[in-house]
């Protein structure tokens, strides 16, 4: 019994002596992802059936990120807010740490900054599904790669990847000047979609890239969207009472 | 039993120091042992309090615990008073001190005057060392902290950089940001200053719009008793890159600096309106295109505007530049001018080994590739790439170290996870290490003759605590062997700066989420190891006498 003691006592202090000084190397969570991918010849077709099968969609809710790593700091956008197809949009977005808003109806467009509103120029490109749609009909991905299932938030969804270009102007929006777009030439980017495995539907893309720039090196990018609550007759998109009384005050 | 107590050996001096020593202990080593050993960690402190409970003479523990419990319940406490000046915060005060008397008057039992000296000591050496900055002691000591208020309260952390200091040659001084209170009349001199000097409306009308949400650009030397903050100079900054003070919300947001009479001023504006960002992020198929016009277009404006401001007049790195796709500049008297992706410039290193190369050779990095370019004198040319894919960037976010002590150096990457690489003879890369955990990242490295010391931010082993802590590790047979770990998070940014003395490193670092800097000097005296000391010898002394006083009554 005594012997049996001091044994424990033994395995506890050698287990606090032993436990982890060292930090040895593991590669496992760098080849985790490329080791999983397989090339799937069907998955460009899935991927443009999930795309069409967002053409009924006339509401949705939109939670994103965008995210830029310089040097030793990443930065993030955050977007939470709904659209309404052809020109309604309430959304909340947070910059650097500020909150601003956004509410558009149709040609009548404000942004918050702080507690004041501000006209803004209307945004006409809602529905993202469709500059998808244009990449991958112009120049279409050589290789799409499969990802193990995943599930976004409730919903199971089928992963693809591809790398395909991304340039142009924003499709159908506020655009981009021409003169920067020739300083940084055509940009190549990587794709993950997630498709829905019970409606077939688009639930999430994700965006990734890198610039060079000069005297900074590499800028990193990262744009992920979800997409969720299609058709949903709850959302409301009544004008914001900040704004109305704002407009409204004598 | 407790006037005993008090009249045999519980003096004011001793009550004094064991508070102290209790207010460390708690700091430096409990902490320490449940963070790095988790659940085991828990035990082990729970087993070394009853070991010491059970080294106390029964008449005197229930008068221990209980002074102990007190130092640790009235230090935590104190805290939160003693770091703000406030007036709200000294009343506060007063009504703590009593309540804490009065507890301790009826838990303890020790003399109101006695509790009231023990508080008094507790916050006076909180004032000099506050309580979160006791767990550096083990390996630090803190010999600055600037608590720089910032305009934007949820700024992440405040960017810090070294220049050399004109007055003291050979020694550096601290350039940061520091958040602008606009004195009294302050806009009244700005606006008749706009019409002495209509030449510079443009830039006096900014600082009036920005008045109250601006930095100041401060720099930072040690005087005869303080560090001495004042405002920093253009031939101060114009040692610098624009990339040192203006990536604050880069490229979301863009740094202005306005070069306002004796000094500096910064303040940021959004790169795009909330709307034009919502546009870009809803067309995917185009989003990285306009991310990376809007990073360029940023990134372009701050340089030129830093150029102005600072009277700049080259883009020298280590004496090179690179201008439309070359590479140029001297190197041991030969020019060199090579072809490269490069659009920035890491360093001049050994990247091969000696034997091979006995020129440095420099780093170069493009977009999301670093390229190697060797240097002979007769023919510059690059030597070896390494690429990063879109799932594992490489961006500048890297550190060089010798680690082996043979003067090659080798390329430590905080990619996610972070890796380490060193060049073959042949000029392959070898992937030397891969971290196992994907928060573990690379700050910097302190030379040391048998390999660099290795700084960097790493979770806790076993807790699931995303917390990063700082260690210092030594690459030896593909591990990184740990050096030491101080139980402080969210020290982020570091450099290694030469700013009180030349030729003793100190660590300048940037506090996360706190608007804080810090300078941190190397302890020579061992905190952690004399606290453990103390409470070995307080148990063994303890169970002698119980030893001793057993083997009488038995006699």
């Amino acid at each position: 019994m005594k012997m049996g003691k001091w044994r424990w006592v033994g395995v506890l202090s050698a287990s606090v002596l032993l436990t982890g000084c060292n930090l040895v190397s593991d590669p496992s969570l760098y080849n985790q992802t490329s080791v999983q991918r397989t090339v799937n010849s069907s998955g460009l077709s899935a991927v443009s059936s999930a795309i069409g099968t967002m053409n009924n969609v006339n509401t949705y809710d939109l939670k994103a990120t965008m995210q830029a790593h310089t040097s030793r700091y990443v930065q993030t956008v955050q977007f939470y807010g709904s659209i309404k197809l052809p020109g309604t949009v309430t959304m909340n977005e947070t910059i650097g740490g500020a909150s601003y808003a956004i509410y558009q109806d149709g040609s009548f467009a404000y942004q918050r900054d702080g507690t004041k509103w501000t006209p803004t120029q209307p945004i006409t490109n809602l529905t993202p599904w469709q500059s998808l749609a244009h990449v991958i009909s112009t120049s279409p991905p050589k290789v799409v790669y499969q990802l193990p299932q995943q599930t976004v938030v409730t919903w199971l969804c089928n992963v693809y990847q591809f790398k395909a270009p991304s340039n142009g102007s924003v499709f159908g929006g506020l655009g981009t000047s021409s003169s920067v777009t020739k300083q940084t030439g055509s940009h190549e980017a990587l794709y993950t979609v997630w498709v829905d495995t019970t409606d077939g539907k688009l639930r999430q893309v994700e965006v990734q890239s890198t610039v060079g720039i000069p005297g900074l090196g590499t800028t990193a990018f990262d744009a992920k969207e979800l997409y969720f609550g299609f058709n949903n007759p709850r959302t409301k998109f009544k004008i914001p009472i900040d704004l109305l009384s704002q407009i409204e005050r004598p | 039993m407790t006037e005993s107590a008090l009249k045999r050996w519980l003096t004011t001096p001793f009550l004094v120091i064991y508070a102290l020593w209790t207010l460390l202990f708690y700091q430096l080593v409990f902490t320490a042992w449940t963070l790095q050993y988790s659940y085991i960690g828990v035990l082990l402190v729970i087993g070394a309090s009853l070991l010491f409970m059970f080294a106390f003479p029964k008449r005197d523990r229930r008068i221990v615990v209980r002074f102990t419990l007190f130092c640790v319940m009235v230090g935590v406490g104190i805290s939160s008073f003693a770091s703000e000046s406030l007036l709200w915060r000294v009343i506060d005060f007063v009504v703590f001190v009593l309540l804490v008397l009065a507890l301790g008057r009826a838990l303890v039992g020790v003399k109101t005057l006695r509790l009231f000296v023990v508080i008094l000591a507790l916050t006076v050496v909180q004032i000099l060392v506050p309580l979160h900055d006791l767990r550096t002691l083990s390996f630090f000591n803190v010999r600055y902290i600037g608590h720089l208020a910032s305009p934007d309260p949820q700024v992440a952390s405040l960017p810090t950089a070294t220049v050399s200091d004109p007055l003291r040659p050979g020694v550096q001084e601290i350039v940061t940001l520091r958040g602008h209170h606009p004195t009294k009349d302050e806009a009244q001199q700005y606006v008749r200053l706009l019409n002495q000097n209509p030449q510079s409306a443009a830039t006096i009308q900014s600082a009036l719009t920005e008045l109250q949400h601006s930095y100041d650009v401060v720099a930072i030397r040690p005087g005869r008793l303080r560090f001495i903050t004042h405002y920093a100079t253009p031939q101060e900054l114009s040692q610098l890159p624009f990339s040192s003070l203006g990536l604050m919300d880069f490229p979301f947001m863009t740094s202005h600096f306005l070069g306002l009479q004796n000094h500096t001023r910064m303040y940021l504006s959004l790169s795009k309106h909330p709307g034009t960002l919502l546009s870009m992020l809803l067309s995917p198929g185009t989003v990285a295109q306009s991310m990376a016009n809007m990073s360029l277009q940023a990134a372009t404006s701050e340089a030129s505007n830093w150029q102005q401001v600072t009277g700049q007049q080259s883009n020298l790195t280590n004496g090179f530049s690179i201008n439309n796709g070359y590479l140029t500049g001297t190197y041991g008297g030969h020019s060199v001018h090579v072809p490269t992706k490069g659009v920035a410039i890491l360093g001049v290193h050994h990247m091969l080994p000696l034997s091979v190369d006995p020129h440095k050779q420099i780093i170069v990095e493009g977009n999301n590739m670093i390229q190697v370019i060797a240097l002979p004198p007769e023919q510059p040319h690059i030597i070896a790439t390494l690429t990063g894919s879109y799932l594992h960037p490489l961006t500048t976010d890297v550190v060089f170290g010798d680690l082996s002590g043979n003067g090659q150096n080798s390329l430590l990457v905080n990619t996610v996870p972070a890796q380490i690489f060193r060049l073959s003879s042949t000029a392959t890369w070898d992937r030397l290490w891969v971290s196992g955990r994907d928060s573990f990242r690379f700050e910097t490295v302190l030379p040391h003759q048998n390999g660099d010391w290795i700084f960097a931010n790493s979770p806790s082993l076993i807790s699931p605590d995303p917390t990063r802590y700082l260690g210092a590790y030594v690459y030896s047979h593909g591990q990184l062997q740990r050096v030491f770990r101080v139980y402080t998070g969210n020290l982020v940014s570091m450099k290694i700066a030469h700013v009180t003395a030349k030729g003793r490193p100190e660590l300048l670092t940037s506090v996360y989420a706190h608007q804080e800097i810090m300078l941190l000097g190397f302890q020579h005296v061992p905190w952690m190891i004399l606290s453990e000391v103390g409470y070995a010898l307080a148990i063994l002394v303890g169970l002698f006498r119980r030893m001793k006083t057993r083997k009488e009554a038995t006699r």
